[in-house]
């Protein structure tokens, strides 16, 4: 459904993206996570054919992005944070203005998310507030019934109810038609539920993308208790790490119990550990949240892995 | 909702239709403000009516401005840019929208012109040279607005653009370049170029979304109208009507006598062969003289345009008016040419003149009564593209004193008289009486403000002499009030050359 390759992407001196290559199949619910800044919107904004990329090639229903028909543009809904909607509309004339362009259109559909939303069609889009807009911009998005879903913060100003009701009216309808949806958000726990494939962006270059079975099996979260105090492999006086396996991405020390946040092979974790880590009275196993696995890849430096210690 | 997919068509009309609905109401005040001024410059043609002229273009490039923000090209946070819409489709909704308020504006411009009664050429001139300056001025708003990321930018940028403008237009003052006119027919040429390079970078700009290149580009058009601005300057010198005039109409000019001294040529003219219906004028002379030591020198001073005969001037079936009384002109005919000479050339031709000639263009002139209306205060009628109204009809113990506002299409910066044409002149003509008078013109006031029709408003006074063919005093007023206004005009119908030899023995030179 989205193939991207080399893609690059500057803004004058700043490079957005480099060297990226994505991969999103079809049907597919893709979240992209990131820090601030990684260059996520970019993404989304060359793949709905706001932006040029600068190097690389961007394929879209296996078509460049710049040689996509309207008909392919139609099957294509797109929400971003921030968009400007018309305030001076009402919400009913904006479904109005919308619907004509999308030969897909749902009136039905379009009556029932505005239910669910709790949209008022009198109401003047400058008068909502941020979720409300929101919330009309993603009327207008799912109503056509797109084959391809482009969502940037989608959640930005909902409440938790909304959001839950969002993410199973997208889960429900992407798997009875089959939509791909790409979505860019910072709610990792509505992604949690949403997506079944996961990329990291960072500064520009994708650090994995993976189905979220394969996330869920090599990213661990990994609960240590030791017997002693006694010294630690792997930290120096800084408390960086210098002598950690590399699949380590964060240790957590409080006194005798260490959370370690592990990417690698689940079968042979324990095994890892008992050999770094010497003393191990117990080790528990689960996968990691990807809340955990966004706070332990985000500030990540080259070569540092977080390590925080407590009394 | 919709079954298929929109044509570009579909899209353009659906997207001007919500710009339509969006400025409803700024719409509504401008076909207001567009009512007002028709009504100021049919009824009152002044400065205010100028200045509400000024306001319905500003205003225009504005809604222009608006309606192309609200799906701007420049910012990829549009809601526009997130739909399928077809970049080509809104840009031409843009256009249409851009032409909607030109419209508008112009089809009040036209019963305004329309009222002044011009020839069909005159019209389409007209029409063709304010189409021309409201798709410029729109064509460069909806441009700005396409590079700028908001309104409050658009206007700034759009307000430096007019201040750098007016100051460009100064150069030519500044640089002493009094009499600086561009070629009408160039800065024609280039406002056009400038409006095709607006709709050709706003569309670029609408379909490559690349705002670098956009603002860069923007600058092209500006540049292409600034001369445009230069030429507003006053002509020391106008050209005479370039057509030739055909030689059974000409009338030959002979030179008689001629005085020189220290800073003026004074040559005396003998006219013949002239038809009786025509006036001629002579424009742009220059004087060639060879000294006797062999020095050559040509004195290319100021010379205004001299009027040759009086011409004879049909107001109705035997009636014919012949401006004698007023424009007697003395025989030979005199004529002044202002120069510096350098000592050098004083001390050549001290010593003699062995030759002389003089150059120049007789412009053939063709008085014609255009509008005539009843004597009364509130009276108005348009003919020949002029259009007069009296406003006031003042009666004093000597005189009858008239206020007139007089309005002419087809003068604009454009016009190879940039001053505003010629006024008329008018008489008070009882038809029934075979008796007219002349009205002198004072206390003109007015303007050619470069929106296509220039104004003034004077004050007629009835003359002190007798009327042309009866002893009646035309401050009486109940002959005043059975009369007519007429306007007379003398447009060129063309000119010829004219080159005058000069008998050396004629010229005497004085000290």
């Amino acid at each position: 459904m989205i193939e991207a390759t080399g893609l690059t992407h500057r803004y004058g001196s700043l490079t957005a993206l480099t060297d990226l290559d994505l991969s999103v199949p079809e049907g597919s619910v893709y979240a992209l996570i990131g820090p601030n800044g990684a260059g996520k919107t970019t993404l989304l904004q060359i793949l709905r054919g706001l932006r040029h990329p600068s190097l690389g090639e961007v394929l879209v229903f296996g078509k460049p992005v710049g040689e996509l028909t309207a008909a392919d543009r139609a099957a294509i809904g797109y929400v971003a944070e921030g968009m400007r909607l018309p305030g001076w509309m009402t919400v009913g004339q904006l479904e109005a203005y919308v619907g004509p362009l999308y030969p897909a259109w749902d009136n039905t559909l379009a009556d029932e998310l505005r239910a669910r939303f709790r949209l008022d069609p009198a109401r003047r889009i400058g008068a909502l507030s941020k979720g409300e807009r929101m919330k009309a911009a993603l009327l207008c998005a799912l109503a056509p019934r797109p084959r391809l879903l482009l969502m940037d913060e989608p959640f930005s100003g909902m409440d938790a109810l909304v959001k839950d009701e969002l993410v199973r009216g997208v889960l429900e309808s992407a798997g009875v038609e089959g939509w791909t949806v790409l979505v860019c958000s910072h709610d990792l726990g509505e992604l949690e539920m949403l997506a079944d494939h996961l990329g990291f962006l960072d500064r520009g270059r994708l650090l994995f993308s993976e189905p979220m079975d394969v996330v869920r099996e090599t990213f661990c979260r990994v609960e240590v208790v030791t017997g002693g105090t006694g010294e630690t492999a792997g930290t120096d006086a800084a408390g960086t790490s210098t002598g950690w396996p590399a699949g380590w991405l964060s240790v957590e020390r409080s006194g005798q119990r260490m959370s370690i946040l592990v990417r690698d092979d689940a079968t042979t974790i324990e095994s890892s550990i008992r050999s770094v880590i010497p003393g191990v009275t117990r080790v528990e196993i689960r996968p990691a949240t990807l809340r955990e696995i966004f706070v332990a890849l985000a500030p990540r430096q080259a070569g540092v892995i977080r390590t925080w210690e407590t009394a | 909702m919709g079954d298929r997919m929109m044509t570009r068509t579909q899209q353009t009309v659906h997207v001007v239709m919500k710009d339509i609905r969006m400025l409803r109401w700024m719409l509504g005040a401008y076909a207001l403000l567009i009512g007002w001024w028709t009504i100021q410059w049919l009824v009152a043609p002044s400065s205010f009516a100028v200045l509400a002229w000024l306001a319905g273009l500003t205003f225009g490039a504005i809604l222009t401005g608006m309606a192309v923000q609200a799906d701007s090209p420049y910012r990829s946070d549009g809601f526009w840019a997130g739909q399928p819409f077809d970049a080509l489709a809104v840009f031409g909704a843009k256009i249409v929208f851009a032409g909607l308020v030109a419209g508008g504006a112009l089809a009040g411009w036209l019963v305004v012109a329309l009222a002044h009664q011009p020839t069909a050429s005159e019209l389409t001139r007209f029409v063709g040279r304010s189409a021309l300056s409201w798709g410029v001025m729109l064509g460069l708003s909806a441009m700005i607005a396409a590079v700028t990321p908001d309104l409050r930018t658009f206007l700034l940028v759009g307000v430096i653009g007019f201040a750098a403008r007016n100051i460009g237009g100064l150069v030519p003052r500044m640089a002493g370049l009094e009499g600086f006119a561009p070629d009408a027919t160039l800065m024609a040429g280039l406002s056009v170029a400038a409006l095709l390079a607006s709709v050709t970078i706003l569309a670029h700009v609408y379909r490559t979304r690349r705002q670098r290149q956009g603002i860069g580009l923007a600058l092209l058009p500006f540049f292409m109208i600034l001369p445009a601005s230069m030429g507003s300057a006053t002509l020391e010198r106008p050209e005479p009507a370039a057509s030739e005039v055909a030689a059974a109409r000409r009338a030959v000019i002979e030179v008689v006598d001629a005085v020189l001294d220290r800073e003026q040529v004074t040559v005396f003219l003998r006219v013949s062969g002239e038809d009786p219906g025509l006036g001629y004028s002579l424009f742009g002379a220059t004087v060639h003289l060879v000294a006797a030591d062999g020095a050559s020198i040509d004195l290319d001073g100021i010379s205004r345009p001299t009027l040759l005969n009086v011409p004879n001037v049909a107001l109705g079936p035997g009636i014919e008016w012949t401006p004698a009384g007023q424009l007697r002109l003395q025989r030979p005919l005199a004529m002044g040419i202002d120069f510096d000479l350098t000592p050098e050339q004083r001390a050549s031709l001290a010593a003699g003149i062995t030759d002389a000639r003089i150059d120049g263009r007789i412009e053939v002139l063709e008085p014609a009564t255009g509008v005539s209306i009843p004597f009364e205060t509130g009276a108005s009628g348009g003919s020949d593209g002029r259009r007069i109204r009296i406003t006031d009809i003042r009666e004093t113990r000597y005189e009858t004193v008239a206020r007139v506002l007089v309005s002419t299409v087809g003068t604009d910066r454009f016009e190879r008289h940039p001053v505003g044409s010629p006024l008329p002149e008018f008489l008070l003509v009882d038809v029934a009486r075979s008796e007219i008078g002349r009205l002198d013109a004072r206390s003109a006031t007015g303007a050619n403000p470069g929106t296509g029709i220039s104004y003034s408003d004077l004050e007629l006074s009835t003359p002190q002499p007798p009327l042309v063919g009866s002893t009646t005093r035309p401050s009486h007023q109940p002959w005043s009030h059975r009369a007519q206004l007429v306007a007379i005009d003398w447009p060129a119908i063309g000119s010829y050359p004219v080159s005058l030899t000069v008998s050396p023995g004629s010229i005497r030179i004085v000290e």
